[in-house]
């Protein structure tokens, strides 16, 4: 299986869809540090503290398209090229070409999740008060490795199993599908159980020169605060048992992972263990799975 | 020509794309309404429901096209096209003319899911036959510009990565149409003021007013106007309209009424006539010298 591994690595790197995705992260990384940037020396100059933990899961939202594409060209080639058949021939074993494909894959991941950290830590230099957190930032992307390996792993299936030429179309709108989910979940969740009475309350934001708003309130021409304001039941509401049903779907499917991740969206009950052990399942079982189905696929 | 579009034709109604494309506009359809008809019935105008066709079409149409051309590639039936003695205009504009097709078979689906569904939420046209008539045979002339770009990028690439290349373009295209047009909607001045109040009185209504440094609130009259910095002035502002008029990015904005600038249908409607004779007739000369091996 070595000389599999070396095989594909030596393909990886002179292939034209690495690079060209390598290249599709690379540029969202350096926008990401652009912000970074803009936001520590601009706004925040004065604020001394982590700015890269938070970003350092940035890149798991493009990564839910740009590796699947580049799994579906990569390995789509094996199938054009009849290489899968040739290494058969040769004498290899079905697990040990899928797991070297699936290897290769995740080693694109972890090479794209490198370069975005390498890119976001270069830009920490610049950040004259930026407070370096190695032990938090690296926490954070061991609890990323999962995430990588589990997107390889889907990635890996679709690739080996469908030899269809819109393979790359099934798989951009399977990963938008997995991204749209967990945002419409999360808007559905955003309601509160109360909602409030507006009818006869005069709202007032007032925004001074730094952009930050204050709210105040004015029923009858008498001030009231937020907590005296009359509520009544949302009917927007998720409820029991519902609410832990989307909750569950948010932190195990890739979609949900790579928001909470990135920190694009709140972590209601959703913890980083808990993600990663959902993660290295669905790693497992997918990988348990493509190997159990390829095993079978005719290949002819 | 005619033998070839007609074999085209059948090889497109043979094929799992075109029927599963079908099957994915219908799922849509559904499910658009289900989503938004159902919870506001009669909120939304028949009108949007049309329109909101090109939406999907950006992505639908191109894809289907660029599989359809590739398979051709693929299976070596345009050298035997070639090989029998039709020209390489022929087999180019046969493959037009079979995608734009399929695109307009796409639209009157569309049309035949959208406007029942739309009746059975309540929806109306609110706009009148003319104008409604002009916006049709605008989206059939943008729906011909995006195949023909479509068309001549498949047509000159043989390699199966085309269907990516293609939904990266379309992606490029419709991004740069709106970060285009977000530009080109900024006023040439604003109002020079250092803080605003929003006031949502009794009755539900916003009211912006002004405030200076101490929160005293200014009254209109004592604000004043000063240029925009992010204003894009002249000759730039004529030189980067013309240019979003002529992608298909910026023809799908202007049609689905998403854009600031308010330009006549018939104006895009001509630049997508123009767009798709330029892209064709680039493609057919880039053809013609291709090497088919």
């Amino acid at each position: 299986m070595s000389k599999l591994l070396s095989a594909n690595f030596a393909r990886l790197f002179k292939s034209i869809w690495f690079w060209a995705c390598g290249l599709c992260m690379l540029g969202y990384s350096l926008w990401k540090a652009a912000n970074m940037l803009s936001w520590a020396c601009g706004m925040w100059a004065g604020y001394s503290g982590d700015f890269i933990t938070s970003r350092a899961g940035d890149f798991t939202v493009p990564m839910m398209i740009v590796l699947p594409v580049f799994s579906a060209m990569f390995l789509g080639a094996e199938y054009h090229n009849n290489t899968i058949r040739n290494k058969i021939i040769a004498g290899y074993s079905r697990w040990q070409v899928y797991l070297a494909n699936l290897i290769a894959v995740a080693a694109a991941g972890l090479i794209y999740a490198g370069a975005h950290v390498l890119a976001l830590t270069a830009s920490g230099f610049f950040i004259p008060l930026h407070v370096w957190d190695m032990g938090a930032l690296t926490l954070r992307l061991i609890y990323c490795l999962p995430f990588i390996l589990a997107v390889s792993a889907i990635s890996t299936l679709l690739s080996m199993l469908i030899r269809l030429r819109a393979l790359p179309v099934l798989v951009i709108l399977l990963s938008a599908a997995l991204l749209w989910l967990p945002q419409n979940l999360f808007e559905r969740l955003s309601s509160g159980p109360e909602m409030v009475v507006t009818d006869g309350v005069e709202m007032v934001v007032t925004v001074d020169d730094k952009g930050e708003g204050e709210h105040t309130y004015w029923k009858d021409g008498r001030e009231i605060t937020w907590d005296d304001l009359e509520r009544v039941p949302n009917p927007q509401y998720v409820g029991e048992p519902l609410r832990t049903v989307y909750l569950f779907l948010m932190e195990a499917l890739p979609g949900g992972q790579a928001f909470y991740l990135s920190e694009s969206m709140g972590m209601e009950r959703a913890s980083f263990p808990g993600m990663a052990a959902c993660s290295l399942t669905l790693a497992a079982l997918f990988t348990v799975l493509g190997l159990r189905l390829f095993r079978r696929k005719d290949l002819n | 020509m005619w033998k070839l579009t007609c074999a085209n034709t059948v090889a497109m109604l043979r094929s799992k794309r075109l029927w599963t494309g079908a099957g994915l506009l219908l799922a849509y359809d559904l499910a658009s309404y289900a989503l938004s008809g159902l919870l506001r019935a009669g909120d939304r105008g028949l009108d949007s429901r049309i329109f909101e066709f090109m939406g999907i079409a950006a992505l639908l149409v191109p894809v289907v096209t660029a599989l359809f051309v590739n398979t051709d590639y693929h299976d070596g039936t345009i050298r035997s096209k070639l090989s029998v003695g039709h020209s390489r205009p022929a087999v180019y504009l046969a493959n037009l003319t079979v995608c734009t097709f399929t695109g307009l078979f796409y639209f009157v689906l569309h049309l035949l899911a959208a406007l029942p569904l739309g009746c059975i939420g309540g929806g109306a046209l609110r706009m009148g036959a003319g104008e409604l008539a002009i916006r049709l045979a605008t989206s059939a002339g943008v729906l011909l510009s995006l195949t023909a770009v479509t068309v001549a990028v498949s047509m000159l690439m043989a390699h199966r990565a085309v269907t990516v290349v293609v939904i990266f373009m379309m992606a490029l295209l419709l991004d740069g149409a709106a970060l285009l047009e977000n530009q080109l909607a900024q006023p040439p001045e604003v109002r020079d003021v250092v803080g605003t109040v929003e006031v949502v009185d009794e009755k539900g209504e916003l009211d912006l007013r002004y405030v200076d440094r101490e929160g005293r609130e200014l009254k209109v009259s004592e604000t004043a106007m000063a240029p925009n910095p992010l204003y894009i002035s002249e000759p730039l502002r004529t030189g980067l309209c013309v240019f979003n008029d002529l992608l298909p990015g910026g023809q799908i904005f202007h049609l689905m009424g998403l854009t600031e600038r308010e330009v006549p249908m018939w104006t895009v409607g001509l630049s997508a006539l123009v767009t798709a004779m330029l892209s064709t007739a680039l493609g057919l000369m880039l053809f013609r010298r291709k090497d088919l091996r």
